[in-house]
């Protein structure tokens, strides 16, 4: 169905309609909402906080750009407020001001898989996690960055910088350890 | 954008994640949309109840300032029935040339109710007679015709028979009225009645006639057909008495409310609760980390309010009442916000990151700022009158539909280490309260009648959308006062039974 027309029956409450743009972009979504989270019960939770606020919401859709990209964005948010909320996610986004933050000129390329990947990043902590997810691969700026989580960009720098440290290393270590248990089965 | 190859291949690695939800997932989202569904058909609901109710209202009250009907039809001009007794004598014996005449010998048998030529309905014992209609003693001549008849065919027989059965009914209405004109003359006596009810006149009048046209043995057909319109005359204008209902009379009016509105995170909190933090993102672990993730917002103070508007009260008996009307209330609430500055900004509790905000007054600071809230609301409440005496108590309770229609209200947020902005969208709109509350009455019944007393209000709807807080409910209290106007026809009911 067109995406347009799509939009119009789900703005006059037409259950298929609103099923069927659940169904189209649900998979992709939950994807995003499990890179925030620590949990898949988690991640469904924000999923269904985030559609739920979408249908409610879609008049506000200007068909300006995807609605792919506009769903995304509010499932972005959805995940910040849900950490937000949650105590055991508050106790862990801590962020101080670093004055010193680690320079690396390491840019190795990414041989996982798009799981695989996800599974690191969220053993992050979740302040770095965070802030990973939005710049890297939401692509927001540091500047944007600090507005949404009320820090300055140098602190959203220099958590990024940690973070991507980190995640490089665990990256190296898991791709040397998954080729040892490929020859080691063949 | 991405500079590093890193970067780019997160990027396009996270893109390509795909995870398929549970079912349940759908299924918890479409509850909540049926959820929101129910919820508008419920305003809807309400908002065609209140203007049933108040269209209801008028059309009563419209309907007892009208003229009484029976008033109207007591007043029509009537024939006096000792005139009609000619002119129908006169517009029936052409009829009775042709068909209607009988030998003189059955006319006792045909006005006697419990003859057999009466009230044969087969035909046989009837049959070769005339039906049974009174004849125009003037008319014998007709007899010959009539034994002509009888050679015709069975058709003409059933024709006859079926005129039988029309004429011993108009007989039998004939007696009836007989009856009734007795009865009505006896009751006349006994019981005088206000010439709203009926026309002595026209009774009597028409008794007199009926009571001379059944004295006699013989009933010519004139004077039956004047009894039967006798009888249709005495029932149009004067209407049988019904049994006296109570009217359920309305009561229109004013009201006006002032009190003190307080922000709480529950639904019936105590006025004197203190103050409360307004946000959902203070939690006291976050205190005072420097460079936390959270700030604190500004505690919110109770502000003043008010309510005024039309009122209508129905009265289902004299202690049971139903009190509804449309009302306008501003509430408000007071917190202390810092500098007013004009910037750009994304917040990020809106609902798409793209909503930038142009003016923020910072969280620290020593300004107080009134938060206004403005509304409309139609109440439905149940009263119940406690105490008798000159000064009955009244307990109400009821629910309230309400829609925000203004407010200036500042919404809390993270960004730039907490602010405040304006979003008119942060807002529930529509509004679902319960109130409940006492008050003395007192003023003539016949005049206006003032209540006053205490009256409390407590939203059941939160007062922001879920993404910026989940508990935050507006709850009045204040002294309320009514002026009722009283319905003037009750007056008047009350004067004629005392």
């Amino acid at each position: 169905m067109d995406e347009q027309k799509l939009v119009k029956d789900c703005l006059k409450g037409k259950l298929p309609a609103q099923k069927q743009l659940y169904e189209r972009y649900a998979e992709n979504m939950l994807g995003i909402c499990y890179r925030y989270t620590r949990s898949i019960r988690d991640a469904e939770d924000v999923l269904q906080e985030g559609f739920v606020k979408v249908f409610h919401h879609l008049g506000q859709y200007k068909h300006e750009g995807e609605l792919g990209a506009w769903i995304r964005r509010i499932m972005v948010n959805t995940a910040l407020n849900f950490l937000k909320r949650h105590r055991k996610y508050q106790e862990e986004m801590f962020f101080t001001e670093e004055y010193l933050h680690p320079v690396t000129t390491e840019d190795p390329a990414v041989r996982l898989q798009a799981k695989e990947l996800a599974d690191l990043v969220r053993q992050l902590p979740q302040g770095y996690q965070v802030i990973f997810n939005l710049h890297a691969v939401e692509g927001y700026t540091h500047v944007e960055i600090g507005e949404m989580l009320g820090i300055s960009d140098g602190t959203s720098r220099s958590q990024y910088a940690r973070a991507r440290n980190l995640l490089i290393t665990w990256i190296e270590k898991f791709s040397i350890e998954k080729k040892k248990s490929t020859y080691a089965g063949k | 954008m991405p500079e590093n190859r890193f970067e780019k291949d997160v990027q396009q690695q996270m893109e390509e994640l795909q995870l398929r939800p549970s079912e349940v997932v759908w299924k918890k989202v479409e509850a909540e949309l049926q959820k929101k569904k129910r919820r508008r058909v419920i305003f809807i609901f309400f908002i065609l109840a209140g203007l049933g109710l108040i269209g209801y209202t008028g059309y009563i009250f419209s309907f007892n300032s009208n003229k009484n009907l029976s008033k109207e039809l007591a007043s029509k001009p009537i024939n006096n029935p000792a005139d009609q007794t000619a002119t129908n004598s006169q517009t029936i014996s052409p009829k009775g040339n042709a068909q209607n005449s009988r030998p003189e010998e059955t006319d006792q048998a045909a006005l006697d109710p419990d003859s057999k030529e009466f009230n044969s309905k087969t035909g046989d014992e009837t049959a070769g007679t005339e039906p049974v209609i009174a004849h125009n003693p003037g008319q014998k001549s007709a007899s010959t015709s009539i034994q002509t008849t009888q050679v015709n065919s069975q058709a003409n027989n059933r024709r006859k028979r079926k005129k039988e059965n029309q004429t011993s009914e108009r007989l039998r209405k004939g007696i009836i009225a007989d009856q009734i004109a007795d009865d009505m003359l006896k009751t006349d006596q006994r019981n005088p009645i206000t010439s709203g009810d009926k026309n002595p006149d026209i009774v009597s009048k028409a008794a007199d006639s009926l009571s001379i046209a059944s004295s006699q043995q013989k009933r010519p057909a004139d004077l039956l057909d004047t009894a039967v319109n006798h009888v249709d005359t005495l029932t149009k204008t004067t209407p049988i008495a019904k049994a006296k209902k109570r009217k359920k009379t309305i009561d229109w009016g004013v009201e006006g409310s002032f009190g003190v509105t307080t922000r709480n995170s529950r639904r019936l909190p105590s006025i004197f609760d203190g103050q409360k933090a307004n946000n959902v993102l203070y939690t006291p672990a976050n205190v005072n980390a420097t460079g936390s993730f959270l700030v604190l917002p500004s505690p919110t103070k109770a502000g003043i309010a008010f309510q005024a508007g039309l009122t209508a009260r129905v009265n289902l008996s004299q202690k049971n009442r139903i009190l509804t009307g449309i009302i306008y209330s501003y509430q408000s609430d007071r917190i202390t916000t810092g500098s007013y500055r004009d910037t750009n900004v994304v917040v990020n509790n809106a609902i798409s990151p793209s909503y930038t905000v142009a003016t923020l007054y910072a969280v620290s600071g020593g300004r107080s700022y009134t938060n206004s809230y403005h509304s409309l609301f139609i109440p439905i409440r149940y009263e119940r009158q406690l105490t008798n005496g000159k000064l009955p108590l009244n307990w109400n309770i009821g629910v309230n539909v309400g829609y925000l229609f203004s407010s200036n209200a500042l919404v809390y947020d993270t960004v730039a280490r907490g602010s405040y902005y304006k979003d008119r969208s942060a807002f529930h709109k529509l509004h679902f309260s319960a109130s409940s509350g006492l008050n003395l009455a007192f003023g003539k019944p016949g005049g206006m009648q003032w209540s006053i007393g205490p009256e409390f209000t407590t939203d059941m709807t939160r007062l922001l959308t879920t993404p910026y807080d989940k508990r935050q409910y507006l709850f009045y209290t204040g002294i309320t006062g009514r002026v009722l106007f009283t319905n003037k026809s009750r007056q008047q009911t009350q004067r004629a039974k005392k």
